[in-house]
């Protein structure tokens, strides 16, 4: 079979798996993009309004830091482009790391692949259709955000060249993913590759737009950011975008000719295990420290990021009226500390998400029949589970408030400025744990708890990063768990909430906890 | 003596689908059991009700002296269990998993299970998700066999195992037996099931269709006899109990009913027989019998 005809199979047959997937993914990037025009209007009605706020948000270097560089932030297209393109540009790296991670690395780690490269096809058949699909998406992705800024009524050239900057940047951590795919035997390792990728690109970029604006050229989603979408566009940048797509690709290519069937550049050496025992609880931590590790870690650095940003928001921008609305805190530092806990804590939650999800991953792959085929009772496996995950949804809030708090101090010079942004990490904690008590619930339920837990996370995170923007009724917001939290350091902290969501917490853990030793096993 | 498994009139239903529909089972103390049938028979579902994953919708299921499911974990430390598809964590090495396996049942005698590990020619060292299939069951058989358990349950443990291996397990088992080990072996091999089993159990579609000794199951059946009569054998057709005459000169063949064997040969014996070869059913033939799509029904 010719070469393309088998990647147009694969990619068919990739589709028919992937639709959903494509579908919650596109239409949530395009979301982003479309919330921000229609709450920009909705905040500052008047020309005025917008003008005032540019000249304050220009100048606040954690808020360029957080988003991008500040270009015609007067326009409705310019503050579209600010505050999406860095967002949107991790939101199509996620997407592009899945779809090439699914089909490559965990099709090999599975051995699916097998079946397929027996069959008359090229050896690069299944990287090439994998790479075609995410690229594609990503095509799409960008048509859809560009096309629909068009229809909503922006600029057709900004809405071009911003919706061209995300496809182009999508092709770059679509590369990223395909080295990485070749790289490790495991799909988790080749997923943490590309996520640190991107997390280090929004990182630098966040550097370079505060700093020195060189730093930016480092990042690809500096360089979708350089096209200036709706401030006199330019479109050379993209260049640089598809070239680095370009090698990417040469070289995970170059890999995949390097190297055998389902082994990856880092091949497994044989030594000899030491005899100990190993029990259940080993096990559980065994299988969650990588998560726990990777994202302690990850959080710690960003809230170093956060931390050393936090005190320059007072600086620039004194007391306007715009930003005590955007941070509604009582000091500007504080409720920077504040917005940037909250995203912190909800990356924990996605942390705390992986982590829940373990026990129904067990299930699923038919391991857990080994433990409870001996005398381990199932609802203890499922509360070392449980327990593991409360320990390290700990640890994960604490570094990054930790990261937080000490650069925070360190910036500030005070040592004391530490510990508030660790008790607003800390603060979080029940709000998190109810996320997980939903994904026990779900999985006691023998419910697809994968799509409840993530679903859930994902409303929380809408409600909480646009839930005040989108002025959404309260009897909406209240359902996200964070939304009963108070905002510390800019706020008090209120024991009653805290009190009442670990109760919350614990009564539906609970209630997952006996419906699961009430239910057949897959 | 009270039976290790008793099972009877067990039903579990998914959504409309029956896919256990009254099925018996009784494996006694110290015997090695066969569990035949075909694929989606329901064999791995009553394994799966014994072990406790499922839950039984109606009937009796005793396992050793108490409930599968009430009781699981307390049951679960006289017990081990291999899987015919095993996963293993990808992250573990094999010797870790056998250790984490067996550990959780108790003490783990580490001079059998190296002995195993031996027998078996494992390498121990390698991570979980480096094992072919072979050696992923070989993992599981180790630590299954490596215990101090009064009941195997094996639900085609040898499935990727070469000739030479599937020897190994063979006397594995015996060795367990030996100990007083009572086995429930789930098969398809055949060979293996008439080597190491006292009983065997025939499920068809979620119900018990044949259960006995060998001899039991092959004295309930037919005998191929094969004979050269000096006068041809025209007429045999006509008596009771005979199956697939096929008269070829002076060459019959046919399968006699057992209690109408002695009147078949009386009567070859009257035509003058030159040569004779008769053989019981093998478990293949009782099987196919069983599965095949003649619906011929097993005399009794």
């Amino acid at each position: 079979m010719s070469t393309p005809a088998a990647v147009a199979i694969l990619i068919r047959a990739h589709w028919r798996r992937d639709r959903w997937l494509l579908f919650a993914w596109i239409t949530g990037g395009c979301f982003l993009y479309f919330s921000q025009a229609k709450s920009v209007e909705a905040m500052y009605p008047t020309a005025e309004d917008l003008e005032q706020a540019a000249v304050a948000m220009s100048s606040n270097q954690a808020m360029l830091a957080m988003t991008g560089p500040a270009r015609a932030l007067d326009t409705i297209g310019g503050q579209v482009a600010w505050q999406s393109a860095a967002y949107g540009a991790v939101v199509a790296g996620l997407m592009s790391m899945l779809i090439v991670g699914r089909h490559t690395r965990m099709e090999e780690e599975t051995g699916r692949a097998e079946l397929i490269r027996a069959g008359a096809i090229d050896r690069l058949a299944p990287l090439a259709s994998a790479v075609g699909l995410a690229m594609l998406a990503n095509v799409v992705l960008g048509s859809v955000v560009g096309g629909g800024l068009i229809a909503y009524g922006l600029p057709a050239a900004g809405s071009m060249t911003l919706g061209a900057s995300l496809t182009l940047v999508g092709w770059v951590f679509t590369g990223v993913a395909a080295v990485a795919a070749q790289l490790s035997v495991g799909t988790r390792t080749a997923y943490a590759i590309t996520s640190v990728a991107i997390g280090a690109s929004f990182f630098v970029r966040g550097l370079g737009d505060a700093g020195p604006a060189a730093v930016s050229w480092f990042s690809p989603i500096g360089w979708g950011q350089a096209t200036r979408p709706f401030a006199d566009e330019r479109w050379w940048p993209l260049a640089l975008s598809a070239a680095a797509t370009g090698g990417l690709l040469t070289i995970a290519v170059w890999l995949h000719g390097r190297r055998d069937y389902g082994t990856g550049l880092w091949t497994l050496t044989a030594r000899r295990t030491p005899d100990t025992d190993i029990g259940a609880w080993a096990l559980a931590w065994k299988l969650h420290r990588g998560t726990i590790i990777g994202w302690s870690l990850g959080l710690l650095i960003s809230g170093l990021g956060y931390g050393a940003l936090a005190d320059s928001a007072d600086d620039v921008l004194g007391d306007s009226d715009f930003t005590a609305d955007l941070f509604a805190g009582t000091t500007l530092v504080d409720g920077f500390l504040s917005t940037a806990v909250l995203m912190l804590a909800l990356l924990a939650a996605a942390a705390a998400t992986v982590s829940a999800l373990r026990p129904d991953g067990e299930e699923s792959a038919g391991r857990v029949e080994h433990l409870l085929a001996g005398p381990l009772h199932r609802s203890r496996w499922a509360l070392q589970h449980t327990v593991v995950t409360v320990l390290g949804t700990v640890t994960v809030l604490l570094s990054a408030g930790i990261g937080t708090g000490i650069a925070h101090a360190a910036v500030t010079t005070d040592a004391d400025a530490v510990w508030p942004p660790v008790a607003a990490a800390l603060s979080y904690l029940p709000a998190v744990l109810v996320v997980t008590a939903v994904i026990r619930l779900a999985h006691g339920l023998g419910w697809a708890s994968a799509v409840v837990g993530w679903t859930a996370l994902a409303w929380c995170s809408f409600v909480g990063l646009f839930g005040d923007l989108m002025a959404l009724p309260s009897s909406v917001t209240m359902l996200s768990p964070f939304e009963h939290v108070a905002r510390m350091p800019a706020d008090q902290f209120a024991v009653v909430p805290w009190v009442a969501l670990c109760g919350v917490a614990l009564c539906v853990s609970v209630a997952g906890q006996a419906l699961l030793a009430h239910r057949d096993l897959r | 003596m009270q039976p290790v498994v008793t099972i009877e009139s067990l039903v579990k239903c998914y959504g409309s689908f029956r896919a256990l529909d009254g099925l018996d089972l009784e494996l006694r103390e110290g015997e090695v059991h066969g569990f035949l049938g075909p694929n989606g028979a329901g064999k791995s579902t009553t394994i799966r009700v014994l072990l406790g994953l499922l839950r039984a919708d109606s009937g009796t299921v005793r396992l050793l002296d108490g409930d599968p499911w009430r009781d699981a974990s307390r049951l679960h430390r006289r017990l081990a269990y291999v899987p015919g598809d095993v996963n293993l964590w990808p992250n573990l090495t094999g010797l870790e998993a056998i250790n984490l396996i067996a550990g959780l049942r108790g003490r783990i005698d580490r001079k059998r299970r190296d002995d195993l590990i031996a027998r078996f020619e494992l390498d121990p060292a390698k991570k979980g998700r480096a094992y072919s299939k072979g050696n992923r069951q070989k993992v599981a058989l180790v630590a299954a066999l490596c215990g101090d358990v009064d009941l195997l349950m094996l639900d085609e443990p040898t499935s990727g195992l070469d000739p030479l291996m599937e020897a190994t397990f063979q006397s594995c088992v015996e060795d367990a037996t030996a100990r007083g080990v009572s086995v429930l072996l789930s098969s398809h091999i055949l060979d293996e099931v008439e080597r190491l089993c006292d009983r065997v159990s025939i499920v068809r579609a979620g119900r018990t269709v044949e259960t006995g000794t060998l001899e039991d199951l092959r004295h309930l059946t037919r005998t191929t006899v094969i004979a050269e009569t000096r006068r041809p054998a025209t007429h045999i057709a006509t008596l009771p109990g005979t199956h697939r005459v096929e008269v070829a000169g002076q060459r019959v063949s046919l399968d006699v009913d057992a209690p109408h064997l002695g009147v078949t040969i009386e009567a070859l014996g009257r035509l003058g027989i030159v040569s004779l070869t008769s053989h019981p059913p093998t478990l293949e033939d009782l099987f196919l019998r069983h599965y095949g799509n003649d619906d011929v029904a097993v005399a009794a």
